[in-house]
């Protein structure tokens, strides 16, 4: 497919310009026009719905393009239906060819449309100064679903223009559009169907009188993608100095802006966004003058935006748990912020209740997804700065290194161990907490309403304490550590929370929405090279505790026996069988 | 805190990477980020996808969500006919 990349067309660059009135079809009645186009857009809405359009007709399929929305002469309604209708086919066309075909007719009218021949892009982005919110929101998930469906065909200049709008428009609603169609596009993931959508069903599939085109499946939107990519790195250092001064001189109207902004960020260093780490580096960049925005000045929007922007740097969890070398980059963050906590009061200016004073003061529940948000953060950048140091805490065939960092070990213990007791006393002061729990506790207590949090904080406080509490080399004198920390602890805490329930354990073990496989892992390590401190922690629980794992560790037989595990469990399998080996040992 | 950055001089951090350099490296296929161990490397990539499924154990369907799949068991269970029990396959 050749597509027009017309010198012709200039899209975007009208933006910041007044949408124009456009001319009625001569000799026509409005109302009756508004009707016909209204019927034919539903029976396109239909059929797409339906998987197939070649029912329609050519001229009733051309019609609903012809005429462009402005706006004078449609009304929101009709504008609305307009967009809609374009997101609707993008969506299905792409799903369509993610799993190998695509109506002829749908493909027909995809192929039309991304060669501009009706000038879509350009009404698409006139859409974005339209006074109504409705309108700009749907446009821009159109736009997205346009851009993204073009696949490889996409015109690096209709994102370069999306880009410089960004940069160059004064207005915010304009900067929040751009950015927002940026962020779906980098965000976009084939068959990432919606939750409550079942694949597969009988609705998923055009009728039998469809004329199916085969299409290859491997043809993704990582193109897309990666041209995106590449035209906001050259824009990034200016988009950054924007945001900046947004937030600086922040004012309700840029909140929109503002978390937009933040989210496209984030999108960018995601691990789920599937980019190369090369071609993210650039916007690795500039994270420490994040930091230094939190303030007690900045609502709690944006705070949350700015700590989900942190803590998917530091990626602990799903990558830098598990790598031997860290990144410069996620380590300064670590730095900045354990830093920030000890010297700086980073926790106090937090707006827990979105008042003045020390943690936002005022009356009210509180903020606790923020106060979740900001304690994760804090437990990641404990965890990276300890792991940087202790190279790699699974490693014993590092031990020369690990002799070496014992050193560095001891003088981070004490920077670790305040940082740890502000967070304690910023927790127990927000939320009402025995003045006793200790963080390996309450943790667990805290995060219990957010699996994925829940889990990543675990390992965390479990690699923390492996890291500076349980090295082999070093005699501990202070015990404060091991306590706070305790691993054990935090595990049986843990299987109180899950109701002792071995199923639970397993759905998150099949499941990759958090890292449990890692910190099952490490827990079992932990509780086979830490035995008597294990049962002693577990005291009258321990019965109940291990009747768990042995029912996971039966239930996972089961599975892997019959062929069933999606992946190698084996390490977690052998780590079940040698602490039941013990727990046995023991009872007998 | 501070001490760490006064204790890892350029000499010893390159040094460090030089002995790493020398294992066995696995590389992530989506980010090309780098691994020493292979199991290391395979809970990452699961970071990265999204095709997570439940398969049924009697019947190897699969499914993205679990409770489609717990609905799904209904069918393999006993149920009541003319001449007794029967399982549904």
């Amino acid at each position: 497919m050749v597509l027009g990349k017309g010198k012709a067309v200039s899209p975007l660059l009208s933006m910041a310009e007044p949408v124009k009135k456009r001319l009625r079809v001569a000799g026509k009645d409005e109302a009756e026009e508004e009707e016909s186009a209204s019927h034919d857009l539903m029976e396109f809405q239909q059929n797409l719905l339906n998987q197939c359009l070649c029912c329609m007709s050519e001229s009733s399929l051309r019609r609903p393009f012809r005429d462009k929305p402005s706006d004078t002469s449609w009304t929101r309604d009709r504008i609305l239906q307009f967009v809609g209708s374009i997101q609707l086919l993008c969506e299905i066309a792409m799903k369509q060819t993610s799993r190998g075909f695509v109506c002829a007719r749908i493909g027909d009218v995809v192929e039309a449309l991304t060669r501009n021949e009706h000038g879509l892009i350009d009404r698409l982005v006139e859409l974005s100064s339209h006074s109504d919110r409705f309108v700009c929101f749907a446009a821009s998930r159109a736009l997205s679903g346009f851009l993204l469906v073009s696949k490889s065909n996409v015109d690096p200049y209709w994102l370069q223009n999306l880009a410089e709008n960004a940069l160059s428009t004064t207005q915010p609603r304009q900067m929040c559009f751009s950015l927002d169609v940026i962020r779906r596009i980098v965000e976009y993931k084939e068959n990432d169907g919606h939750v409550l959508e079942e694949r597969g069903g009988a609705e998923d599939k055009p009728p039998e009188s469809c004329n199916v085109l085969m299409t290859d499946p491997e043809a993704d939107c990582s193109q897309v993608k990666s041209v995106c990519v590449k035209v906001l790195e050259a824009k990034w250092p200016a988009l950054v100095t924007k945001f900046d001064s947004l937030v600086s001189t922040y004012t309700s109207e840029h909140e929109a802006t503002v978390v937009t902004f933040l989210e496209l960020w984030e999108a960018l260093i995601s691990v789920k966004a599937n980019l190369s780490v090369a071609d993210t580096k650039p916007f690795y960049a500039h994270l420490d003058n994040v930091v230094t925005l939190l303030a007690p000045s900045v609502p709690p929007v944006v705070w949350k935006s700015i700590l989900n922007l942190l803590n998917e740097v530091l990626c602990y969890g799903s990558t830098l748990a598990l790598q031997d070398v860290l990144a410069e980059e996620p380590c300064a963050l670590a730095h900045l912020v354990v830093r920030g906590v000890k010297d700086s009061r980073l926790l106090d200016g937090l707006p827990y209740r979105g008042g003045s004073g020390r943690f936002g003061g005022g009356v009210g529940d509180g903020d606790k997804p923020l106060l979740k948000k900001m304690v994760l953060l804090v437990l990641k950048a404990v965890a990276v700065t300890v792991k940087e140091t202790r190279c790699d805490s699974s490693d014993s065939s590092l031990s020369s290194d690990a002799d070496e960092a014992d050193a560095d070990m001891a003088l981070i213990e004490r920077s670790i161990r305040e940082v740890l007791r502000k967070l304690d006393q910023c927790v127990k002061a927000l939320v009402p907490f025995h003045p006793e729990t200790p963080v390996a506790q309450w943790v667990v207590q805290l995060f219990a309403d957010q699996d994925d949090a829940l889990i990543e904080s675990m390992v965390c406080c479990l690699d923390t304490a492996v890291g500076l509490v349980y090295r082999d080399s070093v005699a501990q004198t202070d015990t404060t550590l091991r306590r706070v920390l305790s691993p054990a602890a935090t595990f049986i805490q843990f299987v109180r929370a899950v109701s002792h329930e071995p199923d639970v354990l397993l759905d998150l073990l099949v499941s990759n929405e958090t890292c449990f496989l890692l910190y099952l892992l490490r827990t079992l390590k932990f509780v086979r090279r830490n035995w008597e401190e294990f049962i002693h922690e577990c005291g009258g629980e321990l019965d109940d505790v291990m009747t768990v794992l042995i029912r996971l560790r039966l239930a996972i037989d089961r599975l892997v026996s019959k062929d069933l595990f999606p992946y190698n469990i084996g390490p977690v399998l052998r780590l079940l069988e040698k602490c039941e080996n013990m727990y046995e040992g023991n009872t007998q | 805190m501070f001490a760490i950055m006064q204790v890892e001089t350029d000499e010893r951090r390159a040094e460090f990477r030089r002995k790493m350099r020398t294992k066995c490296e696995f590389i992530c296929k989506y980010c090309q980020r780098r691994f020493t161990k292979p199991y290391n490397l395979m809970i990452h990539e699961r970071s990265h996808k999204d095709d997570v499924t439940f398969t049924c154990e009697a019947c190897g369907k699969t499914f993205k969500r679990q409770d489609n799949l717990k609905q799904h068991r209904s069918i393999h269970l006993p149920c009541r006919t003319a001449t007794g029990w029967t399982v549904r396959v």
